[in-house]
């Protein structure tokens, strides 16, 4: 097996109230312990950026603005490039591995939901999630969860999702890779089997914060 | 006609607004008014600016270009880390690598057949399989790391939920979550104590703690320090917490104990506190003479190292090491000394002595862990305890009576050349005539324990019961033989206790162990009886605490009821106050709260006035003598 096959990469983006943007990338092995972790200083639109590009200013800042720098910034190869934040998709125009979005199914969203929100942490760093009020949890079923959210959203240059749910985690990938949707289930059930999808991205979150309290 | 003319009066207005830009537009008054004085003053002229424009006329516009597509800097920080690897997991398990054995193709058969089952779509067991827990517990970033990279290398480890999860990782039972904060407490811990109150584990956390930091490489040798009664407990609970870590006990002859000592190739080596002080030239020594620096040390019941003048602690605190772990469920017996004893060991000159017990409580606050069983929402067996005042027998009072009065005129007698040993020697006499006359045999608790006993057995229950002295014990069994009692006590060859344990446990004709403190009180797991008698008094409250949790520990299903028996107007009653405010000392201190008294340890003052004597004067050598 060879070592991009090994690791897998998490890409998130969080927003600071005061200081905007801020993007880490954090690269894991198979057992999910930490090899690489990148993150950004905190990146501003500005207001011709927010007028002229309108619905496809958070894919350019967050995939290819923030996204194609951090992980042009790895030195390791990932097999796969996990985000929680739709925009970061836009990342794919500018890399071939897999870009995939990951989301708690809606049968556990609602309680993960609170209990995201009884857990808020003290800094305040918000996600795309929440900072556009555009939960899953206000979805009704898995088609409107994710297609049409993606499909709404100008600047993905992908047009094809594939969904999968394995276990309580709902997945968006790429239409276009060469391996069938069951290959593809099959691989990503066995790497979930010993790391949880949606766990490295609160870990990247509580660095972010320590590297904000640190700057 | 390219002209715009606008112009506008009040009142009145016709304009062909359907007219596009580039056609004339005419805006003119058409009024008609009586001349009156009000439209005088209305029609008085009103000077409206007139603004022409000139499409025609085409200035060049100025052109501000806005860098939207061009790419701001984006600065990025990088950490770089190398994961530890689980030798076990990864296939390292080899002979080559001695420090572990095997692992069982049974360890990891459920992950298999997990695997087995999502191949075949079996969309149930999958979903059982990749439900992880919605609450992680995160691996603690010590206080003390100051770098950033350092404090990321913690932050951004899995949670302990995920590593115990791995396949190979096999445990016995789900740790509680109190267990899994423990874990994750001490695996970042360069120095801690874990003080758990009885009963909630500290051997388990250690194990698990241990057996993660061993699989990564993070540790390499580990030393666990015990008494000696404990070390065949410890071996049970590794083999069923790590099975795949060898483990080693240091005994034998010298040349066998030299070279497990100084051996680089085994992982986890158990030794009892008696013989640290005896092989010390074995590890404290230059590495070139076979001196071996442990990357972990882990005393159990770490109380043994409360007084740094003596030998077990000068020799624990020798070792060569780089971590170093004490577990206890008493950190706190007498004093605060006591903490500032274990702390020596952890980190010399960390703690200093003399601090209030807010300041202690601040100081090591960081490096403590410890929940009681009120703390931990655990299905703990109900315990109820009971004080049971006894009345001493006729013949018995009248020994007891001639015993105190005689030995309180001669300490009076003594005067200034009474020693704090002289009290003591009466104090135990008149505890033992309250067990049993020692001349006519008579013994009111006993009457009341063999009332008690009847009702136990018959129920099929069985009853541990406590006391200081052997001869006590030793009484007792031939007065209850009716119970099928077994002994447990320093007389009691190490050999052959596992199999008194056995016994207990597995014969349902025996109903009772009779247990020393000394010997008893620490570290067994008896969770299978029901009743705990302390047929006398210890000298401090922790140490009849550890003895109660032989019996009220996890794994416990059924109500466990304390009874302590107390004699009506003797010493022990005076006794029995003492311990109560003494009990009061340990929750202080850990609790940090401020205001207490800072001496509530049975000092010469208390001990001395148990008998209405004043401390002599001039007697410095002394100085605050404790009882534990």
């Amino acid at each position: 097996m060879s070592e991009a096959a090994e690791l897998l990469g998490f890409l998130s983006v969080v927003e600071h109230v005061k200081f905007g943007l801020i993007g880490g990338y954090l690269v894991l092995n198979k057992a999910g312990r930490p090899v690489e972790f990148h993150c950004t200083t905190p990146v501003r639109t500005t207001r011709p950026q927010e007028i002229l590009y309108g619905d496809s200013l958070a894919p350019f800042i967050y995939g290819e603005q923030i996204g194609q720098t951090l992980v042009g910034k790895s030195r390791s190869e990932t097999a796969l490039v996990f985000t929680n934040a739709i925009p970061v998709l836009a990342l794919q125009e500018f890399t071939d591995k897999p870009v995939i979005y990951v989301t708690l199914s809606p049968k556990k969203t609602d309680a993960a939901t609170n209990n995201a929100a009884n857990n808020r942490e003290t800094l305040p760093l918000l996600s795309y999630e929440n900072d556009n009020g555009n939960n899953s949890g206000n979805k009704t079923n898995n088609e409107s969860l994710v297609s049409v959210r993606l499909h709404n959203i100008p600047g993905l240059c992908v047009d094809n999702w594939e969904e999968i749910e394995i276990g309580h985690k709902l997945l968006a990938l790429p239409g276009h890779l060469k391996i069938t949707r069951e290959q593809q289930r099959e691989k990503l059930t066995v790497l979930m089997k010993t790391l949880d999808f949606l766990e490295p991205f609160e870990r990247i979150r509580l660095a972010l914060e320590e590297t904000q309290r640190a700057a | 006609m390219n002209n715009i003319s606008v112009t506008s009066q009040w009142f009145q207005t016709s304009c062909n607004t359907s007219q596009p830009f580039g056609c004339n537009v005419s805006v003119l008054p058409s009024v008609d008014f009586h001349i009156t004085g009000w439209n005088q003053a209305i029609t008085r002229g009103i000077d409206i600016g007139v603004q022409t424009f000139n499409p025609a006329i085409r200035s060049k516009p100025q052109v501000f270009s806005l860098p939207i597509g061009k790419r701001s800097r984006t600065d990025i920080k990088s950490w770089f880390f190398v994961p530890p690897v689980d030798i076990v997991d990864n296939g390292h398990n080899t002979e080559k690598s001695e420090p572990f054995r095997k692992v069982t193709n049974e360890q990891s058969s459920d992950f298999a057949a997990a695997v087995i089952d999502i191949e075949q779509g079996n969309e149930q067991n999958a979903d059982n399989c990749l439900e992880l827990p919605e609450k992680v517990t995160r691996i603690q970033v010590p206080r003390d790391a100051i770098k950033l990279v350092d404090k990321l290398s913690y932050l951004l480890q899995p949670p302990l939920e995920s590593i115990l999860n791995l396949p190979t990782l096999e445990l016995p039972f789900e740790p509680y979550p109190y267990q899994k904060q423990g874990i994750a407490f001490l695996y970042s811990a360069e120095f801690a104590i874990l003080a758990d109150e009885m009963g909630l584990g500290k051997t388990m956390q250690a194990i698990a703690s241990i057996r993660l930091l061993l699989r990564t490489c993070e540790l390499r040798s580990v030393l666990l320090v015990c008494p000696k009664p404990l070390v065949t407990n410890w071996q049970r609970e590794f083999d069923l917490w790590a099975p795949e870590i060898n483990v080693q006990v240091i005994d034998g002859n010298h040349h066998r104990r030299k070279w497990l000592w100084q051996s680089d190739r085994i992982p986890v080596r158990i030794a009892n506190y008696e013989l640290l002080h005896r092989d010390r030239e074995y590890y404290d020594c230059p590495s070139n003479m076979g001196g071996t620096t442990f990357d972990l040390v882990v005393l159990d019941e770490s109380q043994r190292i409360k007084n740094v003048s003596s030998s077990t602690s000068q020799a624990a605190r020798s070792i060569p090491r780089k971590r170093s772990w004490a577990l206890t469920g008493t950190p706190v017996e007498n004093s605060q000394e006591d903490l500032v004893g274990i702390f020596e060991f952890l980190a010399p000159g960390f703690l200093q002595s003399g601090l209030k017990p807010s300041q202690v409580a601040d100081v090591v606050g960081e490096h403590i862990l410890r929940r009681t069983k009120d703390d931990v929402n655990i299905d703990l067996p109900e315990r109820s305890d009971r004080d049971v005042q006894v009345v001493l027998s006729e013949s018995q009072w009248s020994t007891y009576k001639q015993a105190e009065d005689e030995g309180s005129m001669r300490l009076n007698e003594m005067g200034d050349g009474i020693s704090i040993q002289n009290v003591f020697e009466l104090v135990m006499r008149l505890k033992q005539i309250c067990n049993y006359d020692p001349i006519s045999g008579e013994s009111t608790k006993l009457e009341r324990l063999a009332a008690d006993m009847e009702e136990i057995a018959q129920s099929g229950r069985k009853a541990i019961i406590f006391s200081q002295w052997v001869e006590t014990l030793t009484f007792l069994k031939s007065r209850l033989e009716g119970f099928n009692p077994v002994e447990y006590h320093g007389r009691i060859p190490h050999s052959q206790r596992d199999l008194v344990i056995e016994k207990f446990r597995s014969d349902n004709e025996c109903h009772i162990i009779l247990m020393s403190y000394g010997a008893g009180s620490v570290g067994l797991n008896l969770q299978f009886a029901q009743y705990v008698f302390l047929f006398d008094r210890w000298w401090n409250p922790a140490v009849e605490d550890q003895a109660i949790a032989r019996a009220h520990r996890i794994g416990g299903k059924d109500k466990v009821l304390v009874t302590r028996f107390i004699s009506v107007d003797t010493v022990e009653e005076r006794i029995d106050r003492i311990l109560r405010e003494k009990r009061e000392l340990s929750k202080l201190i850990l609790s940090g709260a401020r205001g207490m008294n800072d001496s509530t340890g049975l000092n010469q003052e208390e001990i001395f006035g148990l008998f209405n004597l004043k401390k002599p004067k001039k007697r410095k050598a002394e100085g605050h003598l404790m009882v534990g």
